[in-house]
């Protein structure tokens, strides 16, 4: 009976998760800054969760399509912060493969969101808005925020010895000696997964970016002036893991926390009228989610899956200017998902999402610079306290699929128009207008192929 | 073993008909590849045309001859095919030039390349590329520019090891279009490009040089020197008679010298691919690539910067038609369909685009 389930838990990996990538997780509703991956859905994304999840998903190579992803601030055509989005994704893709008892890997451009957004943070407040000629479009902005981690390498080895376990030592590097600019972003993923718990540590071992600019801001009456900024990421790490009650589902949670200093070298914040956010000197920051749940899978019609998990997740920011700028967020999300192999060719799947308690208690964003003020609140939303609205999220994807070749997307995220220029904000992908497009038939696309 | 070599060329057959500047911008390999068989091997070595022969090909883009992008190729193609121990082809529109001639310079058009081929125990071949045009019409029909181009293209295949060497023997534009400018002169002097590989172990290892310098006289005189030296590995893993692995390693330093001052730019770029045949008709094929830690540009002024956003995934596809073959790239569309949606990557899978920078092959 058990080999039976083994093989039949075998046969519906294989019929579904093999069929594996970011936009497969968001379909079912995955809801992480960084898709890391998810404690009770079968996805090999789940390695950036648990590495030893390599040892589950091997001898495959993929592709997620993007280009360098969504420049962070909407302020400015360049910038050299950018994040992932499932408007703008990032170029990535790895190899993995198996080799005797062991499994290695090579993945480029997995760069974190987490540790963008918090250099987005740590950024200058005044480099956010260099060129500024209209305080209230900010219009002229030309952005000199801290570089971002970029051209990141992450290298897997794992075995498995009645214990599956793996390591993921990441490195991404860049200088720009022109802005006397420097980044460094080093860490490491370890994980171990038994027949029923499965636990990892992914620790920060290093995040720093720095350079010097000369900055102008005619609008806020700036002259030329050269700037320094610095983010150094302090203790980091997010632990977690799963235990599962077999029938009864699986119980997970982490921790998260990430530490860091700011510095900014800007003598004029208190000239601006606090019109940009920002403190001269270094300013310490933290970040700390707690995310605890339970997660549950059916095997429904002899393959298809339905999904169901209830989470909570609790998540505090504090950047400490002279009056903190502070983040607190609670919310309590029920997931329903669903995967139905539709054709031998076509496997379809969405879920819906929606808070059943939902809460934000924010202060001060306004002390943030403008653009992280900006991200902050897309996310978690703006100043107050008040219960969270419009929570509820519907998210859909498909899998074409040809052999061991399989193409993996979100659907519905395109509008119906068609107009409007790729860089303006008015790109129609990422729109959810509950439109199934045919022209643009998946978004967030990887290609997979398990050899 | 002999067997074993028969099909695998059988393999390299099935996929390499398949061939395009679209393939080879998909998996990865810029242009041309120095290590994959493709239809654009015969640009880098002449040789090649003894290994893939009977085909027309048809580049679709617009009439550009200086710009060959994503989001708007460059026309071009050609025919080749086998005569006896011989092969023989004509291509039209292909770009030989090294570096553009600024201005108002005329740059090469119209580029006509010849191809000869033939297999006596060793495989060789060798391109003649010729382009010539001239404008009588510029400033009331009293300034004349003109231009002309003459290149010539030597390759060997000797089992394991290949060698070539592309030579610019002229590439000179004379005249700007003004009346005062009917003596400046832009010329490339002898430019070239030589290199190698052999196979090892399943393994390509190839070497480049490539060297290119444009002097431009006008009022002033500006010089442009540009060099390239290449060293790198690559192979394709054949994995079943369907699917095939690609991965390769190269160093790459660049050196770019004007009156500005000399910028280089040094890179470690891997790239891992694959290309499926996915079912009887259909070919789809995808890499991602990215500097491995080393990548970056110094400055005329000597400062340095590391190459940004090295990271980039391309995606292409063949629609087969027995003979006839269509390639193009794919998720090359953005999700808007406003100014600058072809070219764009937003990582959306694009039906009324189906594909871009298309190439018609059909085989005889």
């Amino acid at each position: 009976m058990k080999n039976l389930l083994m093989i039949g838990s075998a046969l519906l990996v294989l019929s579904s998760s093999a069929y594996a990538s970011q936009s497969r997780l968001l379909a079912l509703g995955m809801n992480e800054t960084d898709n890391e991956g998810s404690y009770y859905i079968s996805d090999s994304r789940n390695m950036f969760l648990n590495p030893a999840w390599i040892n589950v998903y091997h001898d495959y190579a993929i592709a997620e399509w993007g280009d360098f992803g969504s420049n962070a601030s909407v302020l400015s055509t360049t910038s050299a912060a950018t994040v992932n989005t499932t408007t703008a994704p990032k170029a990535q893709g790895g190899v993995f493969k198996k080799y005797g008892d062991f499994v290695y890997g090579l993945y480029f451009g997995n760069e974190s969101n987490t540790s963008s957004l918090l250099r987005i943070a740590g950024s200058s407040a005044v480099t956010t808005v260099n060129g500024i000629t209209n305080t209230t479009t900010f219009a002229g902005t030309s952005s000199k925020m801290l570089q971002t981690a970029d051209n990141q390498i992450d290298f897997f080895f794992g075995g498995d010895n009645g214990l599956k376990w793996a390591v993921n030592p990441t490195l991404a590097i860049g200088k720009d000696e022109a802005r006397n600019g420097k980044d460094s972003a080093a860490a490491l993923r370890v994980g171990v997964m038994a027949s029923n718990w499965d636990a990892h540590a992914n620790i920060s071992l290093r995040s720093k970016s720095v350079d010097t600019d000369t900055i102008t801001a005619p609008a806020l009456a700036v002259a030329s002036t050269a700037v320094t900024q610095e983010f150094k990421g302090k203790l980091g790490f997010h632990v977690g893991g799963s235990y599962s009650f077999g029938d009864s589902g699986k119980a997970f949670g982490y921790v998260k926390h990430y530490g860091w200093e700011q510095t900014d070298s800007f003598n004029g914040y208190g000239a601006l009228g606090g019109a940009i956010g920002g403190q001269n000197g270094t300013v310490k920051g933290d970040f700390t989610s707690y995310y605890l749940g339970w997660g549950k899978d059916w095997t429904v019609n002899g393959g298809d899956k339905l999904f169901t998990s209830l989470t909570a997740k609790k998540t505090d920011i504090n950047d400490k200017f002279t009056t903190k700028s502070e983040i607190r967020h609670l919310i309590i999300p029920l997931t329903l998902g669903y995967e139905a192999k539709a054709t031998d060719w076509l496997v379809l799947r969405g879920s819906v999402v929606q808070n059943l308690w939902g809460r934000r208690d924010n202060k001060n964003l306004g002390n943030l610079n403008v653009v992280a003020k900006n991200l902050i609140t897309n996310i978690y939303g703006g100043n107050g306290k008040t219960t969270i609205s419009n929570s509820t999220a519907v998210n859909a994807g498909a899998t074409l699929a040809f052999g061991n070749f399989s193409v993996d997307g979100l659907v519905g995220l395109s509008s119906s128009a068609r107009t409007g220029a790729q860089t303006a904000g008015t790109n129609q992908v990422g729109t959810n207008k509950g439109a199934l497009a045919f022209d643009n038939l998946e978004s967030a696309v990887a290609m997979t192929y398990k050899f | 073993m002999k067997k074993t070599l028969v099909i695998a060329s059988l393999a390299v057959l099935s996929t390499s008909a398949f061939a395009s500047k679209a393939r080879m911008e998909a998996l990865g390999q810029g242009t041309v590849s120095r290590y994959m068989l493709d239809t654009r091997s015969v640009f880098l070595n002449p040789a090649m045309v003894n290994e893939q022969k009977n085909y027309i090909i048809t580049e679709w883009g617009t009439a550009n001859y200086d710009a060959d992008t994503d989001a708007a190729p460059r026309a071009e193609g050609g025919f080749f095919r086998e005569m006896g121990t011989f092969t023989y082809g004509l291509y039209l529109g292909n770009n030989d030039s090294r570096i553009a001639h600024t201005g108002t310079f005329l740059d090469q058009t119209n580029g006509l390349d010849l191809f000869l081929g033939g297999d006596m125990g060793v495989k060789w071949g060798a391109r003649v590329h010729y382009a010539n045009a001239k404008d009588e019409t510029n400033a009331t029909n009293t300034a004349t520019t003109k231009h002309n181009a003459f290149g010539l293209g030597l390759g060997a295949e000797m089992g394991d090891a290949e060698a070539y060497l592309n030579i610019d023997l002229a590439d000179k534009s004379t005249g700007n279009g003004t009346v005062v400018g009917q003596g400046y002169e832009s010329k490339m002097k002898p430019s070239y490009t030589v290199g190698g590989s052999y196979k090892f172990a399943g393994w390509s290892f190839f070497a480049e040089y490539d060297m290119a310098k444009l002097e431009e006289k006008t009022a002033t005189t500006a010089t442009t020197k540009d060099s390239t030296i290449l060293v790198g590995a690559g192979r394709v893993h054949e994995i079943n008679p369907t699917a095939r692995l690609i991965t390769d390693l190269s160093l790459s330093m660049n050196t770019n010298e004007t009156a500005a001052g000399k910028v280089k730019t040094n890179a470690l770029p891997a790239t891992l691919g694959m290309e499926v045949d996915a079912t009887s008709w259909l070919v789809l094929r995808g890499s991602v690539a990215q500097n491995i830690i080393y990548g970056e540009t110094k400055n005329a002024a000597g400062k340095k910067q590391t190459t940004p956003n090295s990271t980039t995934v391309n995606a292409g596809a063949t629609l087969n038609f027995g003979k006839l073959k269509v390639d193009g790239m794919i998720g090359n569309t953005g999700g808007a369909r406003g100014t600058g949606a072809v070219g764009t990557k937003t990582g959306a899978l694009t039906t009324d685009n189906l594909l871009t920078k298309v190439a018609v092959s059909y085989w005889f």
